[in-house]
């Protein structure tokens, strides 16, 4: 399975009463390869690539092995779910309640691990019933700031080469 | 009657153009440089609205590292919704010295800390002594 889309990112910070947008693509090539590319305002790209994952940004490129880090681990897990939609049943990491919605479904999922609570309130996913797929994505935080991620042009079970997700 | 609305039409324009100057964004891409080569980058939104100064800083994916306040009353900077691997005593010691600094735009000088500015706005603040660096390099339209 392989998917690819772009996607509008927006961080609503209340005590600056403004909103931070941001704009990218997504890659998703079945197993464990994923890219997440910020194009604007800023350049940045997360890419996991089985077992290793790149950070790069304008100044720097970070590769992490992902079995090092347990926080990378949860990050690359809670991705790969979401995308695939595993989240849902992933009862170990998160405490999941559905909601029927006007137009479409929701999953509200909780976090029940330490380090996953220190970053998110809940995750909330917007699911598209017909065509069963995350369209919107809305990360909770503690203080209240929500940070929301819109998926756009979605393109499906499509050839991607698999230079995209290469870590270097 | 019609002049009378002209007239107030024309005051809550100018109050508009009034409150929409005195309010500035400053949009930068940060990246942190930390001893033994650690490092962490994100966004720092800056809101200057007369002599209020708010920043928020948070990662590229919008996680939130912290926010923080400066008073022009008594010059100091006050931390708000810091993540939890931040929200220590000495690490917010840290930031409110060096965030001060940089609230200032480089006008306020404290020990141990260097302010450089560049042609293209870029600052790079250094903490001498405990050898942390940041890079900031504007980027523009990331709020609306």
């Amino acid at each position: 399975m392989s998917l690819q889309c772009d996607f509008k990112q927006i961080k609503r910070l209340s005590l600056l009463k403004t909103a931070l947008v941001s704009r990218g693509r997504m890659f998703y090539k079945g197993g464990r390869l994923l890219r997440w590319e910020y194009l604007s305002p800023y350049a940045y790209t997360f890419v996991l690539n089985k077992d290793k994952v790149m950070l790069k940004s304008s100044q720097k490129t970070d590769v992490v092995d992902v079995k090092s880090s347990r926080t990378f681990q949860q990050i690359a897990r809670i991705m790969m779910n979401s995308i695939t939609g595993k989240c849902l049943t992933d009862t170990k990491y998160f405490k999941v309640t559905m909601y029927t919605l006007k137009k479409n479904w929701m999953a509200k999922l909780v976090p029940q691990q330490k380090d996953l609570q220190q970053f998110f309130d809940s995750i909330r996913l917007h699911i598209d019933p017909v065509q069963q797929m995350v369209t919107s994505v809305e990360l909770v935080e503690k203080s209240g700031d929500i940070t929301t991620i819109e998926m756009m042009n979605v393109k499906r079970n499509i050839s991607i080469d698999d230079a995209v997700f290469n870590v270097k | 009657m019609m002049r009378s609305l002209h007239i107030i039409s024309l005051l809550f324009f100018f109050l508009w153009t009034a409150s929409a100057v005195a309010q500035e964004f400053r949009q930068y891409v940060i990246d942190i440089d930390f001893p033994h080569g650690k490092h962490v980058s994100g966004i720092c939104i800056i809101r200057m609205d007369g002599t209020e100064r708010t920043m928020s800083v948070v990662n590229e994916f919008g996680i939130k590292a912290y926010d923080a306040i400066y008073s022009s009353v008594d010059g100091k900077v006050r931390l708000y919704n810091v993540i939890g691997f931040l929200n220590k005593r000495y690490i917010h010691r840290v930031i409110t010295k060096d965030m001060a600094v940089l609230f200032s735009f480089g006008s306020k000088t404290l020990k141990g800390r260097t302010f450089l500015s560049g042609d293209d706005c870029s600052i790079v603040l250094n903490n001498i002594r405990l050898k942390i660096i940041y890079h900031l390099k504007p980027i523009e339209h990331a709020v609306e």
